[in-house]
This record gives C-alpha cells, sequence and structure tokens, in this order.
C-alpha cells in the first residue's frame, strides 16, 4: 500500500504541467462584422502560409460581391462548379440588378444539398477546416455554408485483422460518415443514437458515441461521455489513442476495450447494450465495457452451425491454456518434475537434451525471444521479402539449431505449437497480453517449478476476477456467476435459446427473441 | 528512486530465497529403470541399478550406435540408502528413482527379511509405491542384466510382462499393505530367466519369465509356489481375468479334451462361525466359452454341457484347493486372506479369539469349496 501511495506522490508531480498555455486555435468568437473587405482579411491572415487555402472574389450584381473560401482538397472542385460557382456567375440573370440582397436571397440561388449559416469567424473557420466552402457576402453578418466535401480515401475492403470465412466481408475504414453508416444499415431504428464530439485541440478529431437507446444502461452511455470528455490532448491519431485514456486500469497487461475493424461485431454488441465509439481516421472501433470472454469469440461463432461453434471455441480454450502454459510446463518437467513424463518420453527428451548447452530456462527463452523477432520481422517487411524471412526463420532457426546442437528438438516442438496457438485468438490485443504473461510463467516455472506455475496462474486469475471494464466485471458471467449467461461462453447454443441480453449490461431490456420461437 | 529500490528489492529476493535448490536438468539425471537387492557377505545388501543411457535409446538420433543402453552400476552396504548413497558416489549424474517400476529383491535376502526394504521404498520419496515388486531365486542382479528383446530396456520389458495380468501383479504400495493388514500374509510374484525357445536344439537366448509367486510369512520368504499355484491364488484373490482351462472327458465318453476361457471369475471366502468353531466356504463361480473340442461330444445338447460343466467346476475347484492346501500345510502362512474375511464377518470373534493365535489356528480351519461353472457359448462348430 506504501507502494501505491509512492507511485501517487510521483504521478501527482506531472499535474503541475498546466494545460492552459498548448497549441490550439482559441478565440475568434466575434461574430462577422458585415464588412465583406475586413472580415476577408481576417480570415486571410489566419489562414496565411497555409499553400491549400483558396479563394474566388466575384460581383453578383452592381451592389453585392461575395468570397467564396475553401481549402483545396478537401472539396469537390466539380461539384462547387456546378453548385456554387455556376449559379453566382449566372446570378444577375435571376437577381434583381440594383438592389442590394440579403444573405438568404443568395441562399435560394446555390442548388447545393446542404446548405447552413453562421454568424461567428470560430463558425467560418471551423467549416473551412473540415472541408466546408464558405461564402462571405458584403453586407451580411452571416456567412453561408456549403457541405460538398470530397477526399481521397480507402473503399471499403475486408477487414485485415478480423478475417471470416462466413459472414459480411466489409470493414470499416478511415471515413467516421461511412463507418456510421455500416452500422446505420444494420439497425435501421431511430433508437441507434450517434453522440458526435471533437476531441484533439490541434487535430479537432471527429469522435461519435453510438448506442442503442432503451437498451444501453444510461450510467454507462454517460460514464463514456464523461471519460471521453476528459481527454485533453493535442492529437487524436487513431482510436488507440482513446483506449488509453478511458481503460479502467490502464496497467493491466489485459485490453479492457475492445477494438474492432468490423461493423458486424460493433452492431452485435450494441444489441448486447454496449457502446461503441468511432474515430475518424481509424478503421478501428472501439466497444466498451467487454469482458474477458468476448474478447475470445469470434463475430463467426454467430454465423456457423453452433455445434461447430461450440467445439471450436472449446478448442480455443484449450489453446489458450497451451499459449499460457506449454513452455512453463515443459521447463517445469524438465528441471524439476522428471517423475511426471512417461519413461519412454523422458528417454527420448534427455536424449535430445544430451548435446544442448544450455539450461532448459535459457533454451526455451532463447527460442521465444527468437519466434517473437521472427512475428516481428514478418511483419514489418516488405510483403515479397517476408515468406523469405518465415523459411529463413523455420529452416534455420529451427532445422540448424537443433541439428548443432544449440536446441532441442522437443522445445522447437514446444516453441512452435505454443506460437501457432497464440495467434488463434479474435482479440489482437489479448493476444499480447498472453504473449506476455508466457514469459512471466517460464521464469516461475524455471525458479519455483508447477508450484511457480499455479502461483502464476493464481496471480493472473486475482488479476481478472479484480479487473472491471467500465463498472462491468471482466470475468463476468463466471464471476460473478450468471448461469442464464453462460449460454454464450465457451459454448454456443442455438440463437433461438440465447433469449436474454447479457445481464450485466443489458438489464434494462433483457428480452431478445420470442421463446416460442421454435414451438411449431 | 525510493519506489524503484523498493520494486527492485522486491523483484531480486525471491529469486534467492527459493534458490531452486532442487533444480536439475533432465540431462543431469541418471534416470534408474530397475532396481535390484541381493544379500552379499551375510548381511550386507547389494544394490544394482538399471540405469538407462538415453544417448544410446534413441534410434535416430545423432551418433549413439553400438553400445548398451543401459548401464548395470551397483555397491554394498548396511541398508539400501548407505548403498544408494556409495553408487551416488560412482556415478557423475544424480541418480533419480521415480522413473523405475521395477523393484527385484533376491532370494536370500527375501529369507532375512525385507521390511527394510519396502520401508525404503515408501519413506522415500522417489521411488514409486506404484512400482512392481518381484522375487527371483537366483541373484537379482543377474535378471536386471538381462537383454531385452523388444524394447530398449530389460526393465520395460520387464514391467509390461508384469502388467499383461498372466501372473500376479503385486506392488509396493500392496505388498505394504499387505504385509501390515492383520490376517493377510504377503505375497508377491516370482520372476525368471528361461529359455525363449523350448524341445530344440537351436541355441536360443533366455528371456524374463513370471512363473509362480514368492510366499512371505511376515516380512520373510516362506518358500515358493508354482505356476499352476499361482492360477489358484488369482482364483481366490479374485484377479482371475483372463485364461484357459481344459478338461479331460474320461475314456468310457471317447476321450479327447475340450478347452474353455475363462470370460469372469467371481470368488467369494464367506466365513461361518457355529458353535465357537470357524468354517470357510469358498464360492467360485466361472463362466466360461468353449473355444476347442476335440472330443467326441456334441456340444449342441444340453446334457453335454451339463457334463463339461462339471468337469469344469471339479478342475476349478482341485487348482483351488491345491493353493489352500500348500498355503495351510506346507507355508502356514495366510496369503489368502482368510483371517481378513473373518475380522470383516465377526470383528468381535476375531479380536478375542483368533487374533493372537492366527498362526497356529490357520492351518487348522476347515475349508470347502463350492465350485460352480457356467458355460456361455459353444461356438459355431458341431
Amino acid at each position: 500500500m506504501k507502494l501505491f501511495r509512492q507511485i501517487k506522490r510521483l504521478t501527482a508531480k506531472t499535474k503541475a504541467f498546466m494545460w492552459e498555455g498548448s497549441v490550439q486555435d482559441q478565440g475568434n468568437s466575434e461574430g462577422l462584422t458585415g464588412s465583406l473587405e475586413n472580415d476577408f482579411h481576417r480570415i486571410k491572415q489566419l489562414f496565411e502560409g497555409a499553400a491549400d487555402f483558396s479563394y474566388r472574389e466575384m460581383k453578383i450584381n452592381q451592389m453585392n460581391s461575395v468570397v467564396i473560401l475553401y481549402l483545396n482538397g478537401l472539396v469537390s472542385i466539380e461539384r462547387l462548379e456546378i453548385h456554387v460557382f455556376h449559379p453566382l456567375v449566372t446570378a444577375n440573370e435571376k437577381l434583381p440588378q440594383h438592389v442590394d440582397i440579403n444573405i438568404d436571397d443568395l441562399k435560394g440561388i446555390l442548388s447545393s444539398a446542404q446548405v447552413s449559416q453562421g454568424a461567428t469567424f470560430r463558425e467560418v473557420i471551423d467549416q473551412i477546416l473540415a472541408g466546408g466552402t464558405v461564402v462571405l457576402m458584403n453586407g451580411s453578418k452571416q456567412a453561408l455554408f456549403i457541405s460538398e466535401q470530397s477526399w481521397e480515401q480507402r473503399s471499403v475492403d475486408e477487414p485485415v485483422s478480423e478475417a471470416v470465412v462466413l459472414g459480411p466481408r466489409e470493414g470499416f475504414t478511415e471515413n467516421i460518415r461511412t463507418n456510421g453508416s455500416m452500422i446505420r444499415r444494420r439497425l435501421k431504428t431511430t433508437k441507434l443514437k450517434f453522440e458526435y464530439m471533437k476531441l484533439g485541440s490541434i487535430s479537432q478529431t471527429e469522435v461519435m458515441i453510438t448506442y442503442l437507446e432503451d437498451i444501453a444502461e444510461t450510467s454507462i452511455v454517460e460514464e463514456v461521455r464523461s471519460r471521453l470528455k476528459r481527454i485533453e490532448i493535442d492529437a487524436i491519431e487513431d482510436s488507440g489513442y482513446i483506449v488509453e485514456f478511458i481503460e479502467d486500469q490502464p496497467f493491466s497487461l489485459f485490453p479492457q476495450v475492445l477494438q474492432t475493424e468490423r461493423p458486424d461485431r460493433v452492431v452485435g454488441n450494441l444489441l448486447e447494450g454496449k457502446v461503441g465509439i468511432l474515430v475518424a481516421n481509424s478503421p478501428f472501433a472501439l466497444i466498451v465495457p467487454v469482458t474477458f470472454f468476448e474478447m475470445m469469440n469470434s463475430p463467426e461463432d454467430y454465423y456457423g452451425r453452433f455445434i461447430m461453434t461450440s467445439f471450436i471455441r472449446f478448442i480455443r480454450y484449450l489453446f489458450l491454456a497451451v499459449a499460457l502454459l506449454f513452455p512453463a510446463i515443459y521447463i517445469a518437467v524438465t528441471t524439476f518434475h522428471h517423475e511426471l513424463l512417461p519413461t519412454n518420453l523422458i528417454f527420448s527428451v534427455a536424449a535430445s537434451r544430451e548435446k544442448v548447452p544450455f539450461p532448459a530456462v535459457i533454451e526455451a527463452l532463447l527460442m521465444e525471444i527468437t519466434f517473437e523477432a521472427l512475428r516481428e520481422a514478418g511483419l514489418r517487411l516488405p510483403r515479397p521479402i517476408g515468406s523469405t524471412v518465415s523459411i529463413v526463420g523455420a529452416l534455420v532457426v529451427g532445422q540448424a539449431a537443433v541439428e548443432a546442437g544449440i536446441v532441442s528438438a522437443p522445445l522447437v516442438i514446444v516453441v512452435a505449437t505454443t506460437g501457432i496457438a497464440s495467434f488463434m485468438f479474435p482479440s489482437y490485443a489479448l493476444t499480447g497480453a498472453i504473449r506476455l504473461l508466457r514469459f512471466f510463467l517460464i521464469f516461475l516455472a524455471a525458479t519455483l517449478g508447477f508450484y511457480g506455475i499455479l502461483l502464476g496462474i493464481f496471480f493472473i486469475l486475482v488479476h481478472l476476477v479484480q479487473l472491471r471494464s467500465f463498472g462491468v466485471p471482466y470475468m463476468s458471467p463466471v464471476a460473478p456467476f450468471h448461469f442464464n449467461n453462460l449460454k454464450d461462453i465457451f459454448i454456443r447454443v442455438p440463437w433461438w435459446m440465447i433469449s436474454e441480453r447479457p445481464n450485466e449490461t443489458g438489464k434494462r431490456n433483457l428480452k431478445r427473441l420470442n421463446p416460442r420461437n421454435r414451438k411449431y | 528512486m525510493k519506489v524503484i529500490k523498493l520494486l527492485l528489492i522486491w523483484g531480486i529476493t525471491p529469486i534467492f530465497l527459493s534458490g531452486c535448490w532442487n533444480r536439475v536438468e533432465i540431462n543431469d539425471i541418471a534416470i534408474v529403470t530397475a532396481i535390484g537387492l541381493d544379500l552379499v557377505e551375510e548381511d550386507k545388501i547389494r544394490l544394482t541399478l538399471q540405469v538407462a543411457v538415453p544417448s544410446k535409446l534413441v534410434t535416430g538420433g545423432t551418433g549413439g550406435t553400438g553400445g548398451k543402453s543401459t548401464l548395470m552400476i551397483s555397491e554394498t552396504g548396511a541398508t539400501v540408502s548407505e548403498a544408494y548413497r556409495n553408487i551416488q558416489g560412482k556415478l557423475p549424474r544424480k541418480i533419480f528413482f521415480s522413473q523405475s517400476r521395477i523393484l527385484l529383491v533376491g532370494e536370500d535376502l527375501a529369507k532375512k527379511g525385507v521390511f527394510h526394504i519396502v520401508d525404503f521404498h515408501t519413506r522415500y520419496s522417489e521411488p514409486r509405491i506404484n512400482s512392481f515388486i518381484m522375487f527371483t531365486k537366483g541373484e537379482a542382479s543377474k535378471i536386471i542384466s538381462s537383454m531385452p528383446h523388444f524394447e530398449n530396456i530389460s526393465a520395460e520389458e520387464t514391467r509390461e510382462l508384469a502388467k499383461m495380468g498372466v501372473g500376479i501383479k503385486v506392488y509396493v504400495r500392496d505388498f505394504m499393505n499387505m504385509l501390515l493388514t492383520e490376517g493377510l500374509e504377503p505375497f508377491a510374484s516370482q520372476f525368471t530367466l528361461e529359455p525363449l525357445e523350448v524341445y530344440t536344439k537351436n541355441k536360443s537366448g533366455k528371456t524374463q519369465a513370471l512363473n509362480g509367486i514368492a510366499v512371505f510369512k511376515g516380512d520373510k520368504l516362506a518358500g515358493w509356489m508354482e505356476e499352476d499355484e499361482t492360477r489358484g491364488l488369482l482364483w481366490l484373490r479374485n484377479e482371475m481375468k483372463e485364461g484357459v482351462i481344459s478338461i479331460k472327458i474320461p475314456h468310457d465318453q471317447d476321450g479327447g479334451n475340450i478347452s474353455m476361457e475363462i470370460v469372469r471369475a467371481e470368488t467369494k471366502i464367506v466365513p461361518i462361525l457355529k458353535g465357537g468353531k470357524i468354517k470357510l466356504d469358498v464360492n467360485v463361480v466361472t463362466e466360461l466359452n468353449v473355444i476347442e473340442n476335440d472330443s467326441k461330444l456334441n456340444l449342441f445338447e444340453t446334457k453335454a454341457i451339463e457334463e463339461i460343466q462339471k468337469y469344469a467346476e471339479e478342475k476349478i475347484r482341485k487348482k483351488v484347493e491345491l493353493v489352500i492346501d500348500k498355503a495351510q500345510k506346507e507355508f502356514g502362512s495366510d496369503i489368502l486372506g482368510f483371517g481378513q474375511a473373518i475380522y470383516k464377518k465377526y470383528p468381535k470373534g476375531w479380536n478375542t479369539d483368533y487374533k493372537e493365535n492366527w498362526e497356529k489356528e490357520f492351518p487348522q480351519t476347515k475349508v470347502t469349496i463350492h465350485s460352480k461353472a457356467l458355460i456361455r457359448r459353444i461356438g459355431l462348430v458341431k
């Protein structure tokens, strides 16, 4: 306890740093003056040095002239020409020549779909920065905002990190509007809410909280809202930034926020009463609150047949144990508990270790770290070279090392099996936690044998049980136990038997389906 | 800084505290596969260990062709553990008993008493109490050093043979139990080397064989029982799992033999206390399938079946009788557990009347055998 207090004291020092002096667009809250020259001049000054800032002045009749302002690259010039420039150039045909017209008249001749108004410099600047087009007119204290945004973007693609065989193949893109539309397309109800906010003092990143009204707990939605609002940072580059800000226990190895590329997964979770967070320029949506078991599920579990799914889930949990424990058990058995192996197996293990110069721990660490390096290298390298690396890795590190007698063959099997096992989990973030904990358990096994492994598992379980994600116990519905929700944890019962939403998040409206579905 | 220091201390101390005190790499142990014990120089115990040499064991590995796959090593001492420490002085690797499933004891040592051997084997943490305990007429070390035919190591063959259920299966823990139980004397299987082929001029090698049992009185060897009696003991102990019995049809019925395999055998020992006298009923029920018939009897007739059943009953009765006779008359050792059966049914009577002088009572106890044989299947051929 004393230790924690000291850590707190250390972190308290950083509070002296004041946020107020940070770089951000400030002020400009005063209204437009109505004098085109002054207003235009002021805006031009603000954008000085920004080469993508474009404007065009034109006279629309004898009395009035306008300035059109936009950022090059964020607007569709083609559409601007059709819906803004063309009507304005030909305005003298429609508007009275010698009358001082007001802004509404001007609005009337524009054929753009989205035209709105604003009166302050702040609004004008924000509109321009967000890719809008602003029309200022002399004598008007109002400005027209035209939405004709268009920029180059990636098309909707198959999600890379969560590929499935069965099920929809579209994944989120970097465009938050497209992402929102993918969710809306799946939930055609007014209950689906998108709450919009901007985060990042410089980046002004759009963030959307999405949830289903009457299903999601209001307290959780409110908590998400307040945690997001508390974020004060210069820029949000990806949803990963937000994860660290809103997690309950940022120092835990286990992810408490689910990052997903799949709109169907977001929708599935919204229906369970969870809250989604979409972040502009990030193809990863966030889902909170999340449980450990949700991390172990793949969206495909719900599209395939339930018996097969249950079997695959069993395999997944089995290999969770393998990924976590196999090297540790190997070390414990070869250095402490020789009596555990069948006699013939101990002969072959002993024979293969005969020439190895290192103790089993060093050997295992050597191989595990090499494997992690291979993994990382394969990820970073350009794709054509990537396959070369894996061949070299498999052949040289595997075969040659065994033949040279630097590592033993059984250990290569152990490391390879563990490697495969660690790629089985649908959640990338969880994989990381398990990979790190494996090393922790290897150390324990090397010093204390099975006793150490059990101690390690004990610590991990205690941690997992006390962990919470937005107030929801991480291990629910196993601890705290809720029998009805176990239908979709280690096995998946057929859909028509899952009549309730998870108790922790969907309590407001548990009814999912009519239980008479299959009573013909 | 203080925090970091504290964390460092917390992190480092456990490593030194535990000290990995019993950490031994798998290639630093000498894996004992069989233990042999003999008596030498009147009062010294010779401990013989069969130690596996892993590099010579695995085929297809790097090098390791030729050379024996096991190493025989022995040393003497006043006790087993003393001999064990003396052997350790000659071995560069730590002796590791836990993989050994064979404990062989020579005749001379067995006659002197085996309690301290079993005690070492169960008290010390390394040896398994589920190793097979066996006794041999000659020296134990000779059998241990025999060459294997199928496996890499002869001890593996010994273990497989013991597991088969042909002979009697006695683990060290069973032996210990029998030794400590009242009204039950210990026994264990007898192990010998026998020629591979018989009635041939070929100079065939020798192979291990389980035949007969060593009968104990207390912890001292009382004598041996041969193959036939072993079968009877299996029957009595309810351990008959598989086997064949053959009966001879008398000449007035045209002679011939019929062989039957045992499907199921059940034996109950029922003590009856009447008028202060103890009497034992042994009920043996056996189910049989006919597997060979070279007699003239037509098995499709119920009468013939009944007749065969009668012969079989008689045969089984004789087998059981033989072992009871031997135990009662020759050894005076209650390996059959009759005393136990009495204790279980009449605990008070046992405690007052028989507990003290069971050794004298046992040979005189009257035993009646009721044998029942049932033929279940007769095969397809008339």
